[in-house]
């Protein structure tokens, strides 16, 4: 921020004429820490699949190391729900661990636990599945039309509101997303070129909003009524094509509105102090302030295991 | 209301005792200007009674009826007078301490009676003669008040180069900077490396780190008393310095002779003007072109009238300002930005005796802080024409209006009580937000509504001798705090005690709660104006501490050292910090007029325990001391660390200083500081890795078979906060002194090396990566490899300063 700038103005002037003053830490005075598993895998009952990331982390000050850091392949990944448990296969194609609900159910309320190993580290975590699912109560949809000067944007906003179940503590997160009918070109010459109708999903975004966030938590709120913050999505935009000659095609979307899907998720903890912290790591370059740290749940590694009860409303346009 | 009475008949008891007794007193100024002094000993030889003058210069002794007694008046750097006189009846003897004269001073090595610390109850208090201040090498040769606490024990500075105190694991907020009764919000200038107090201007300073008596509340941590001199009655005298960076001026004289004075100081930098051509020099040929500039400037002033004997009356303000801005232009763009921030404080104060054991001194506070930003950016097309434009104007605002009366009542020699209260109206606007564009949908206009709130106090404390070995500070204050929907009503216990072990050697103990009613946030660590100073509200409760404090005094003859050695534990709840990754000013999007800064900020604890020697030569050709702290802080906050305890930045386990000044002869002075102390606790990336958020798509791939795809930002692990270590901090100033008088005046020639063997201390660390060919690979794959940077700021600094005095 505005801070930041003043400090590095200041800075440079102060350390313009003496390079000098900016001195390398030896290696051997830096903290070295091994390579952890890094597993991140978030379960809901609403889920058609589990999936599980498994990477590991490259130590920062340690030799530099081109193998390491990707997603590990040869892992056991084991989910258990106290009673059964399975051994979640790897999938080349998504380079994730997955396994279909039809093979392993998620449900409401109960605890589950994860373990990883590639043989030489063993890491392991659980989480309890909220027992409660939670719908909207009241939604609003509607479409505004903004952006910068030169390339004004029409997109659809919506907000929901809900009310917290009291007498426990809740975490929330608000999703929502649409699915878009819409024209876009097709063919690579003036004879074929036509205007083609696909369907898409696309996400409402609610990262460009502060003080309300996606991410809410019922502390000094129990059984309180919540508004979400504003969701919005970009429409596609019409698009004209030149093929030289007097051949020019404009095409125009025109959007039709399928369907909007708006979720609440009553989240766990570990769910919601994970995605927070990555939320707010924000300023973390700025020398003078504090960083803030990732949570983990994971035990011996970095990461997380979360889960969530999704309630979804979904609206038509009749 | 019961306490209250209670204290009444307590001391209507005491009255109705002091019956066979008389009563001396009066005032004790300086010989020549008339400055009144306070704490000259008073005593009557041979007896055990004795006191110490007020902030006012008054004292009050009550005494058995005798016929004749010798009383004398003792003050370091003073003549010691004395006095024969028939107590037979209440007198009033006001006395003229002539000053002791530079030659004679290099030869005095007699111990001066008041500078017994075993004698006194109050523990924890350091006091800075000005006179030496004056003596010890200086950062660029600007004598900073707050730079020499630094270098006490139990007090630390920050960051280097730095003038905010960190007093007994407390943080800058958590002092009570007050000059003639007006609270100080923000002590910096020039982002911390300067405080706004001008020595020259400057009479008294006291810091209080714990054992706090009653009369002061507001901060937990400590309590910075500066008093301004009153102006000189007899006849015009100024002083003045012209440094590397700034040119200082005080006169001061009379306005009617010997019935009242003034005092004007004023001090101004000139870094802008001397950095500018360098900065130009710098971007010869560039496109763009900025142009920086900075300075601070600031004035005392000060006037006083005698209203007859029994009456007087002071006026005195303070103005300050500090000016930053730059301005960037290029053919196609243009951007100003600019940073103002500034204290202004005013104080009339109304000194009354009532009787010869009662004294009373009102004063009317006003104090005013302010910071503002604002930041204009332009863009333009190639033709020309407007391509984007953007404005911001930020500002937050503190204001103060106070009264305040205290009484000093002094009904027998054995007690010396102290009562009153204080009244502040604090108004608050923490942030007021205008911003405007072409790429922002709506123009936001955020004012923050101002907070009205009532700070009060009430108090009572005695001082009391009960045993000839017993001397016991009592006192309790009723702090209140009242929001427009809540009253938070807070009692604090205060108690202070020193048992005479063996001539001149004390054990003192002491016990104090305190309450801090408004808070600082701050995100940088540093000095910076952009920290926010923000009220209790019904959603932010009070700062609370509680410290308890142990130790013991030794004054030694021969060699005349004071020897002090402590111990405290402190507690702190409730204070206040930024949830990781929150800042002053964050403003994306639309629900910025929503933002409230209490959903920024979270509260926990601390606390902090440690041990502090100092020993101190105060007189004598060779003067200055050593200091030596041992201690450790730790803060739990929900929201931090995820709720573990770490070590605040700030944690110094060592902290060690040493200052010497040797007069050489009397034209002559040497002087050298060196200080150790060990490094900041700071939090270090130590690894980094993907951290996959749940935002898994499916997309379908060339098959057209569904795969899901994750996508997570590179995030780095830190282990626990604050976990690493910075290196230590070291570093030697020197300085010496050459004296003349001349015909009218007298000048000092000063010239010094700050950092005079080049320790490079570290000021902040810096991870820079770094991509790199594997050696022995094909096919040539990149891979970052990292290195931490030490970046310090000041090398050897050489410097030199002309003064001035007459």
């Amino acid at each position: 921020m505005f801070s930041r700038q003043l400090i590095l103005l200041f800075l440079t002037l102060v350390l313009a004429a003496c390079e000098s003053l900016v001195t390398d830490i030896d290696q051997s005075k830096l903290p070295q820490v091994d390579s952890k598993l890094v597993v991140q895998c978030f379960i809901s009952p609403q889920s058609t699949r589990t999936n599980v990331v498994v990477t590991e982390s490259i130590p920062l000050f340690a030799e530099p190391d081109y193998l390491k850091g990707g997603v590990i392949r040869n892992a056991i990944v084991k989910l258990s729900d106290g009673a059964k448990e399975v051994v979640v296969p790897f999938d080349t194609a998504s380079q994730l661990y997955s396994i279909d609900k039809s093979l392993f159910t998620i449900s409401a309320g109960k605890t589950y636990s994860l373990s990883v190993t590639d043989g030489v580290r063993s890491v392991k975590a659980t989480c309890t599945v909220p027992a409660n699912e939670i719908r909207a109560a009241t939604y609003e949809i509607d479409s505004s039309y903004s952006g910068p000067i030169t390339n004004r944007d029409t997109s659809l906003t919506v907000k929901m509101t809900w009310y917290d179940i009291a007498q426990e503590t809740n975490y929330y997160r608000v999703r929502a997303s649409i699915d878009l009918e819409y024209s876009v070109p097709d063919g690579t010459t003036p004879e074929n070129f036509k205007e083609k109708r696909i369907r898409n999903r696309f996400n409402f975004n609610w990262d460009d909003t502060i003080g309300r966030n996606d991410f809410r938590n019922d502390v000094n709120l129990d059984g309180a009524s919540f508004n979400s913050p504003i969701g919005r999505v970009n429409l596609p935009v019409g698009t004209s094509y030149d093929f030289g000659n007097g051949n020019s095609f404009y095409i125009y979307p025109k959007s039709k509105i399928v369907s909007v899907t708006m979720e609440i998720y009553n989240a766990d903890e570990h769910y919601f102090k994970y995605h927070r912290s990555l939320q707010t790591r924000g300023d973390s370059d700025n020398p003078f302030i504090e960083p803030s740290l990732i949570y983990t749940n994971i035990d011996g590694g970095l990461g997380c295991f979360a889960s969530y009860n999704s309630g979804q409303v979904i609206y038509r346009p009749k | 209301m019961r306490l209250t009475f209670t204290a009444f008949l307590f001391l209507f008891h005491i009255i109705s005792f002091a019956q066979d007794r008389v009563t001396i007193s009066g005032f004790v100024r300086e010989q020549g200007s008339q400055e009144q002094l306070p704490g000259v000993n008073v005593y009557i030889n041979n007896t055990p009674y004795g006191a110490v003058t007020n902030t006012y210069g008054f004292y009050s002794l009550t005494v058995p009826a005798t016929d004749s007694a010798t009383v004398s008046f003792s003050f370091v750097g003073y003549e010691k007078q004395e006095r024969r006189v028939t107590l037979r009846r209440d007198m009033e003897l006001n006395i003229f301490l002539p000053t002791i004269t530079q030659l004679e001073e290099v030869v005095v090595s007699a111990r001066k009676q008041e500078d017994y610390v075993s004698r006194t109850v109050q523990m924890s208090k350091v006091e800075i003669p000005i006179q030496q201040l004056k003596k010890i090498p200086a950062f660029f040769g600007e004598k900073d008040v707050l730079r020499i606490l630094q270098l006490m024990p139990g007090v630390q500075k920050g960051t280097e180069g730095q003038t905010g105190l960190y007093v007994r694991g407390g943080g800058p907020d958590q002092n009570l900077i007050v000059l003639d009764d007006a609270v100080v919000y923000n002590a910096n200038h020039l982002f911390g490396f300067f405080s706004i107090f001008n020595s020259d201007a400057l009479r008294s300073v006291e810091l209080t780190k714990g054992g706090f008596p009653a009369r002061y509340g507001g901060r937990l941590s400590s309590v910075l008393e500066m008093n301004m001199k009153e102006g000189s009655k007899d006849k015009l005298h100024g002083e003045g310095g012209i440094g590397l960076i700034s040119s200082r001026l005080t006169l001061e004289g009379p306005i009617s002779k010997g019935k009242s004075s003034f005092l004007i100081s004023g001090r101004r930098t000139y870094i802008d003007v001397l950095a500018a051509p360098l900065i130009a020099r710098q971007q010869r040929g560039e496109d763009s072109q900025v142009k920086p500039g900075y300075y601070f400037y600031d004035l005392n002033a000060k006037m006083n009238y005698d209203l007859g004997s029994k009456d007087k009356l002071y006026i005195s303000g303070y103005f300050g300002r500090d000016k930053f801005h730059a301005n960037e232009k290029s053919s196609t763009s243009e951007t100003r930005a600019g940073l103002e921030w500034g204290n202004a404080t005013a104080t009339i104060r109304w000194n009354h005796v009532l009787n010869q054991k009662l004294f009373v001194n009102t004063s009317f506070i006003f104090s005013n802080f302010k910071f503002g930003v604002s930041s204009y950016s332009k863009e333009l097309n190639s033709d020309g024409s407007l391509d984007d434009e953007f404005s911001l104007e930020y500002d937050s605002r503190i204001r103060d209006l106070g009264v305040k009366t205290d009484f000093d009542f002094y009904p027998s020699s054995k007690h010396s009580v102290r009562f009153g209260g204080q009244a502040t109206f604090h108004k608050f606007v923490p942030s007021a937000l205008a911003i405007a564009g072409t790429f922002i949908d709506n123009p936001i206009e955020r004012s923050v509504k101002p907070v009205y709130s009532l700070e009060t106090g009430l108090y009572i404390e005695d001082t009391w001798q009960a045993l000839d070995a017993l001397k016991i500070n009592a006192g309790i204050r009723m702090s209140t705090f009242q929001t427009d929907v809540k009253t938070y009503v807070r009692p604090e216990p205060r108690l202070a005690a020193a048992l005479r072990l063996a001539e001149n050697l004390s054990f003192k103990a002491s016990y104090a709660r305190m309450n801090q009613y408004v808070h600082l946030l701050s995100n940088t660590g540093l000095g910076l104006p952009t920290d926010l100073w923000v009220p209790t509200t019904a959603r932010v409760a009070p700062q609370q501490s509680e410290q308890l404090a142990v130790g013991f005094a030794k004054d030694l003859d021969r060699p005349a050292l004071t020897i002090t050695l402590e111990g405290y534990y402190k507690k702190m709840s409730n204070i206040l910090n930024y949830k990781e990754g929150s800042s002053f000013l964050s403003i994306n999007g639309e629900n910025a007029n929503e933002l409230s800064w209490e959903d920024n900020v979270t509260s926990g604890k601390g606390w902090s325990y440690g041990g502090e020697f100092l020993v101190q030569k105060k007189t004598g050709r060779f003067s200055g001391w050593v200091g030596y702290t041992l201690s450790w802080t730790y803060w739990k906050f929900p929201e931090l660390n995820f709720g573990k305890t770490f070590f605040p930045r700030y944690d110094r386990r060592h902290d060690l200083s040493v200052v010497g000044i040797y007069e050489l002869g009397k034209r002559v002075t040497l002087s050298a500081t060196w200080v150790y102390g060990t490094g900041n606790a700071l939090t270090l990336p130590v690894s980094s890795y993907r951290a996959a958020t749940d935002n898994f798509t499916t997309r379908p791939n060339g098959d057209g078979k569904p795969v899901v795809s994750w996508f997570g930002p590179r995030v780095s692990e830190y282990g626990q906060k604050n976990s690493y270590r910075a290196e230590p901090f070291h570093r030697m100033d020197i300085a010496v002194q050459f004296r003349k008088k001349k015909k009218r005046h007298e000048r000092t020639w000063e010239f010094g090396v700050y950092n005079a063997y080049n320790r490079r201390n570290p000021f902040f660390y810096n991870i820079e990566e770094d991509i790199v060919i594997m050696p022995n690979v094909t096919p040539a794959t990149p891979v970052a490899t990292y290195k931490l940077k030490r970046y310090s700021l000041f090398p050897v600094l050489p410097y030199f300063s002309y003064n001035f005095k007459f």
